[in-house]
């Protein structure tokens, strides 16, 4: 830049210095606060957070553990597998509820409970599988 | 420095202090309103796109923190959305390239001017600047006044760095040319 333009920069600098700028209305810094409370203020979606995708696939990744451990450890549950199967009409549900009979022999957990458990699960899955997505869950 | 006080101002609302945000926008809100209201010509519209602004600046943060400058970013936000709401209409509505000051000196120009007192400078330089057109009242303002660097100036209009360069430059010309057209008639006022 030379002496010239500098002259000219300090100038008017100088002049626009003198000048006043517009102001918005008195209360406008109030305003924006106030939008910004209102703002901070808006509670945060803690549902959300605990019944998120993530928490289902847990959920069912769980179930899945447990019902395939219960089949295969289970003292005579291959041999009981075996004997069940039927390629066309597999009867899971006698099968687990007889597994978890044989498990859970010593605190006599009853076929209804075994029922429940895996209603509770079914729902869940359902849920899971059913609901539109960012729709909240009905189970919630 | 005043770079570092809204530096310190913006750590503490992103620590949880909300009245801090206070002194950001007393201090940015006349510029930011005056930019938008030059380009948009409407008092709520305006004040409606600053406020917006302000709101979008807090929300954001965190996200901006140490990028840029407060104002920088601020004036960006208040720009984009005063143009994108006057978007049919021309931000330029006179051509620069017809001011040439060919008569008079800087110097002489300069001369004339200091003569005026306090007043009547003070409404010299308020005609001549709210004669401008929005992007050179935009310009001269933000390089002049909030003193941004010719990058920041790019940053906040869009505009290229060389092209910032020229239009301060022939603002600069036409300003002058101007002062000197309104000190002739005063001259002519007084001698006729």
């Amino acid at each position: 830049m030379n002496s010239n333009n500098m002259t000219q920069d300090d100038f008017i600098k100088k002049l626009i210095g003198e000048t006043k700028l517009e102001s918005p209305s008195i209360d406008f810094t109030q305003r924006v606060m106030t939008d910004i409370e209102n703002l901070s203020r808006e509670p945060v979606s803690i549902t959300d957070f605990i019944i998120s995708k993530i928490w289902y696939l847990i959920l069912a990744v769980m179930i899945v553990v447990v019902i395939a451990g219960v089949l295969y450890f289970t003292p005579g549950s291959r041999e009981l597998i075996l004997r069940e199967y039927r390629p066309l009409l597999f009867d899971l549900p006698q099968i687990v509820i007889n597994n978890f009979r044989n498990l859970f022999s010593s605190v006599k957990i009853s076929s209804v409970t075994v029922v429940i458990l895996i209603s509770i699960a079914s729902i869940f899955a359902a849920d899971r599988f059913v609901r539109k997505p960012g729709r909240r869950s009905f189970m919630f | 420095m005043a770079i570092n006080k809204d530096q310190i101002y913006i750590d503490k609302v992103i620590g949880g202090d909300l009245s801090a945000y206070t002194y950001l926008v007393d201090k940015h809100k006349d510029m930011a309103f005056s930019v938008a209201l030059r380009i948009v010509r409407n008092y709520e519209d305006a004040e409606e796109i600053v406020q917006d602004a302000f709101v979008k600046a807090y929300q954001n943060m965190e996200a901006f923190r140490n990028k840029s400058k407060f104002s920088t970013w601020l004036y960006r936000i208040v720009f984009n959305a005063a143009v994108s709401r006057t978007r049919k209409k021309r931000l330029e509505s006179t051509d620069l390239d017809g001011f040439v000051v060919d008569n008079y000196t800087t110097d002489e120009i300069k001369e004339n001017v200091n003569k005026l007192d306090f007043d009547e400078r003070k409404n010299l330089a308020n005609k001549l600047i709210n004669e401008l057109p929005p992007l050179e009242y935009t310009l001269i303002n933000l390089f002049y006044r909030e003193e941004c660097s010719i990058e920041e100036i790019s940053e906040i209009t869009g505009l290229s760095v060389s092209n910032v360069k020229v239009k301060l430059h022939r603002i600069r010309k036409k300003l002058y040319s101007e002062l000197q057209k309104i000190l002739d008639k005063e001259l002519n006022t007084i001698y006729s």
